[in-house]
């Protein structure tokens, strides 16, 4: 038996996350003689072996329990008084919903429920951004500068000096004479 | 599967016919599958008479919706990914009230009324039949003890016997996830169980 050391240790360590699946035989070929071959040389993860499969046997022979006698007549009771015909036959919308919520359950591993709130909070910002006036309000006193004059002022800028910003010189022109001029949306 | 007369019936045929509500195929499915449901349940949630009633909720379910399923995943799985939603369900619900541990009372009272739990053993040993029952008492308490999740995938794999595909289906996660769920669920039980499980593994 190889002396136990810390090398040893990370190397049962890592061995020791594929004992449950050794167990189940659902590792490789590969990996199942890898294991093998360190449980060889191992008492240690030989007693883990033992000591996993024989949890695992008590699992097998959990003692299994059924149903109360009155179970069978108290189901029916209640299996008259509900008609799958109409559960049957949904909404579109009742559809949707259940729809929804299996594909987010699928992705989403039980974090379904936030995803949605997520998913419903956007479409209602969506919404809310489609159905905004085409022409918001202008606020300001004086009318907001036409667009044409600002490409005017901006091409002007940049006719005089074609190395120079004409964005900048807009900000510059702006500054200069349109500084009273509300901002044409808010 | 289910002596139907004389013949074996398979599960999509007893489904096509629930479909087109034929309630005594329904009724074939709820006697082929009630115990399965039934011992996943009450291991999942600590009150026998709510787990009874969840029971019947989940067979009210696969009632209600039984048109909608579409045989993509297996009978056995559908049903107990209803069963399992049911039983997160009612996690959150008691949680919210009283908390999911389970009272020292509780379990005496499992404890008493269960001789069922005995592990099945045909040599009578007065000794080893009193060790098999403390063992089983103890299995059900290192069950409780574990998270949700662990606990729904060692039940499913080492209870029930599905394989880790389905698992993934009814638990909603990736088959890695499913595998590392059962790795720490069994490792958590090999701990609480460790001491009466040493004598057992060197019987094995």
């Amino acid at each position: 038996m190889i002396p136990f050391n810390k090398n040893r240790k990370s190397e049962c360590e890592a061995f020791r996350a594929l004992l449950s699946e050794y167990i189940d035989n659902t590792l490789s070929a590969h990996e199942a003689w890898e294991v093998e071959k360190h449980l060889t040389d191992c008492d240690a993860c030989t007693t883990e072996v033992r000591m996993i499969k024989a949890t695992v046997q008590l699992l097998h022979n959990a003692p299994r329990r059924d149903t109360s006698d009155t179970f069978m007549a108290s189901l029916h009771a209640r299996l008259d008084t509900v008609d799958p015909t109409i559960a049957g036959e949904q909404s579109l919308l009742g559809r949707l919903r259940s729809w929804f919520s299996i594909g987010m359950n699928s992705f989403a591993g039980g974090r379904g429920p936030a995803l949605s709130l997520g998913v419903a909070v956007c479409a209602l910002a969506l919404l809310l951004i489609a159905n905004r006036p085409a022409e918001p309000p202008i606020v300001a006193t004086q009318p907001a500068p036409a667009v044409s004059d600002t490409v005017h002022i901006s091409i002007a800028a940049s006719a005089g000096s074609p190395f120079s910003d004409p964005a900048a010189d807009n900000l510059e022109l702006r500054a200069a004479g349109h500084s009273g001029r509300a901002p044409s949306s808010l | 599967m289910f002596a139907l007369g004389n013949a074996m019936v398979a599960d999509t045929a007893l489904v096509q016919r629930a479909q087109a509500n034929d309630r005594a195929a329904f009724n074939e499915i709820v006697l082929r599958y009630k115990s399965k449901v039934y011992n996943f349940i009450h291991r999942m949630i600590p009150s026998m008479q709510d787990a009874e009633d969840l029971t019947q909720e989940t067979f009210v379910r696969a009632y209600l919706s039984i048109r909608s399923f579409q045989s993509r995943a297996s009978l056995n799985t559908w049903l107990f990914r209803i069963a399992t939603n049911l039983c997160i369900d009612y996690g959150r619900r008691t949680k919210k009230t009283q908390g999911l541990v389970t009272s020292l009372s509780q379990d005496a009272e499992d404890d008493d009324s269960e001789s069922q739990r005995d592990i099945p053993d045909t040599d009578y040993d007065p000794q080893r039949l009193l060790l098999n029952k403390e063992l089983g008492a103890q299995l059900e308490r290192a069950l409780r003890d574990l998270p949700e999740k662990l606990r729904t995938v060692v039940l499913l794999f080492d209870v029930e016997g599905l394989p880790y595909d389905e698992i993934a289906v009814i638990a909603g996660c990736p088959l890695g996830t499913v595998k590392s769920r059962l790795f720490n669920a069994r490792a958590a039980l090999r701990e609480k169980l460790g001491p009466y499980l040493s004598g057992r593994s060197n019987d094995s």
